[in-house]
């Protein structure tokens, strides 16, 4: 905390821009998390799927063979 | 494929424990550098303390601006020193030892302000740490799109395609991530959210290079049709990008710029291990994504195989 | 081979001219469209005060006329070789696929220079009118017009080339021409701007935007040209 009044005033000319650096880091972190996230969501799903089409296949081939 | 998943968690572990390690650098390490500075009355002890400051002033609506400082203003063949109360295009009030002292403006001789001037933190700059390694990812993630799209074109091979796409995709989602960031950095630095200025221009056109790629792809129905015409687009595309980005020297730019020996040691450690974390983040993407593509084609070949 | 390589060419080159002679299709469409566009100009400048001065953006607009002007005609050019099946003829026919990328291009290239040097009289007599000019730079125009046509010819017969095929045709060759052609814009407007304006300084910055629209050429025609052949055979 800045408590001496002249480096309160030093620094409230520039603390303006806080938000938006804030605001820069939290949309870049939210982005990549997100888009794994989602990456990452698909990918299960997709693994399942396979896993149950694959048995099905070899259940059908053990059937003919 | 299971490699893919494995070279992406292991990617992804890499890169968010450096991306960490350089926020952390970035924001606890690094110094804020100076940007401008600032003028007060007092003094205080402070590392930014730049050093007094002592300045001439011709005209008394000049002081306006200076008040609570040690001014000494010459009126009428008279020496006043103090305080300033007030001061405008009419009158200047000081506080002497002796109390009020008001000079007229038409008097006013010559004058002088002196008072401390110190650095002006830029909070702004702490963007530069992942602004420019996500920019810097996105023009490499782009390379790679049009090397493997000239590989397509040499092999007619579909992994080619395949990974030219993946590609291509991380290079959009990088290139929306620095345009995002760049914008904010844009009003916290120049006060205005878009200006169109040689390196916004050049990069926003690489934007609508990389989103028209994606537009062709969809409205391409022929499955070889569409992977050539994207490979033949990327290729144009990536050649586009230099010459866009160099003849916008027309316009002068604003930009910043490193200077050459211009960073710190905290600062660049922090900026290097921020790229790599950046590249390995990009590499993971990559291979997530190329692991998808492939269980897809598996479940595809799976059900057509069922269905036969 | 050189000899009958010409010999398709300029056959052709011919074919595209004889059609144009008949129907007059293309260059009425792009004529008009590019009228219309002056008409549309004249209702945007409309509100613009009287210290407007016409100079300034005279470039500009005349380069966006010809931008849209040519998507237009480029657009058509092909769609009407796919509709008649005349590009798939062509390529059953031992052409060497060069040659289809040269005639295709030329003739574009000739319909938007007829089309240019109709649109820059008609643009100079409706908005220009009274106006000042440096007569010996505005001399230089017709360079810039050419070097800039040549690219847009090029990389836009290439890039209609693909859009034909796609679903949204006009649409994303818009999305494809655009942004490509970001660099020769900025260059041609410079130069034709720099050119409307005059006097020494005008003269070297012609220049300059002469340098970026050629080199533009020659590093995307280059391209272009080498690609070409995987597009018409996809």
């Amino acid at each position: 905390m800045v408590t001496d009044p002249t480096l309160k005033e030093v620094y409230s000319l520039v603390l303006t821009q806080w938000p938006l650096v804030a605001g820069a880091y939290a949309l870049l972190w939210a982005g990549l998390v997100v888009y794994v996230g989602f990456a990452l969501k698909r990918l299960n799903g997709l693994g399942k799927q396979v896993e149950v089409l694959e048995a099905a296949l070899a259940r059908r081939s053990g059937d003919a063979g | 494929m299971k490699s893919h998943t494995t070279r992406a968690f292991i990617a992804l572990a890499i890169g968010g424990v450096l991306t960490l390690a350089a926020f952390l650098g970035a924001f606890f390490w690094a110094g804020v550098p100076d940007f401008g500075f600032v003028r007060t009355a007092e003094r205080t002890d402070s590392v930014r303390y730049q050093g007094p400051f002592d300045q001439e002033i011709d005209e008394a609506r000049y002081l306006a601006n200076f008040a609570g400082y040690d001014v000494e203003v010459t009126a009428g063949g008279e020496t006043v020193r103090g305080d300033l109360v007030e001061a405008d295009e009419t009158h200047v009030t000081i506080e002497t030892a002796d109390g009020e002292v008001t000079v007229s403006a038409a008097e006013f001789e010559t004058g002088r302000v002196r008072g401390s001037s110190y650095g002006r933190p830029d909070w702004g700059q702490k963007i530069f740490y992942f602004h420019v390694p996500v920019a810097e990812i996105s023009f490499i993630v782009f390379g790679f799109a049009a090397f493997y799209s000239l590989r397509f074109i040499m092999t007619r091979k579909r992994e080619y395609d395949t990974k030219a796409r993946v590609s291509m995709e991380v290079t959009l989602m990088f290139v929306m991530l620095t345009m995002a960031t760049g914008i904010l950095w844009t009003k916290a630095a120049w006060g205005v959210w878009w200006d169109w200025e040689p390196r916004l221009t050049t990069y926003f056109i690489m934007t609508l290079l990389v989103v028209a790629y994606f537009v062709l792809r969809n409205s391409v129905e022929d499955e070889e049709r569409r992977a050539m015409y994207a490979a033949v687009f990327s290729i144009l595309g990536f050649i586009d990008a230099p010459i866009s980005f160099f003849i916008t020297r027309l316009i002068p730019s604003n930009h910043p710029v490193i200077e050459r020996g211009g960073l710190e040691p905290p600062m660049l450690i922090s900026f290097i291990i921020a790229q790599i974390g950046m590249i390995a983040l990009g590499y993971a993407i990559y291979q997530l994504r190329m692991g998808e593509m492939l269980l897809k084609d598996r479940i595809e070949s799976a059900k057509t195989q069922l269905e036969r | 081979m050189a000899s009958s390589s010409m010999r398709q060419f300029r056959a052709m080159l011919r074919k595209d001219i004889v059609m144009e002679l008949r129907t007059k299709e293309m260059l009425m469409s792009m004529g008009l469209y590019s009228l219309l566009t002056m008409v549309v100009y004249f209702v945007a400048l409309s509100q613009a005060g009287a210290g407007f001065d016409p100079r300034d953006i005279a470039a500009g607009l005349l380069w966006l006329a010809f931008i849209f002007t040519s998507m237009l005609g480029l657009n058509r050019s092909l769609v009407h070789e796919k509709d008649q099946g005349c590009l798939e003829a062509l390529l059953l026919s031992p052409v060497d696929r060069p040659v289809i990328f040269f005639a295709k291009a030329i003739g574009n290239l000739i319909f938007l220079l007829v089309v240019e040097a109709l649109t820059i009289p008609v643009f100079a007599f409706l908005f220009l009118q009274g106006q000042a000019v440096d007569v010996s730079t505005v001399a230089l125009i017709p360079l810039v017009l050419v070097a800039g046509s040549v690219g847009i010819a090029g990389v836009g017969t290439l890039l209609a080339t693909m859009s034909v095929n796609t679903t949204g045709k006009d649409f994303v060759l818009a999305m494809l021409f655009i942004p490509l052609m970001y660099p020769l814009l900025l260059g041609a407007v410079t130069a034709t701007a720099a050119a409307i304006i005059g006097g020494p300084e005008g003269v070297s910055l012609f220049w300059t935007g002469m340098a970026w629209v050629i080199g533009y050429d020659v590093i995307m025609l280059l391209a272009s040209y080498g690609l070409y052949e995987f597009i018409v055979g996809a």
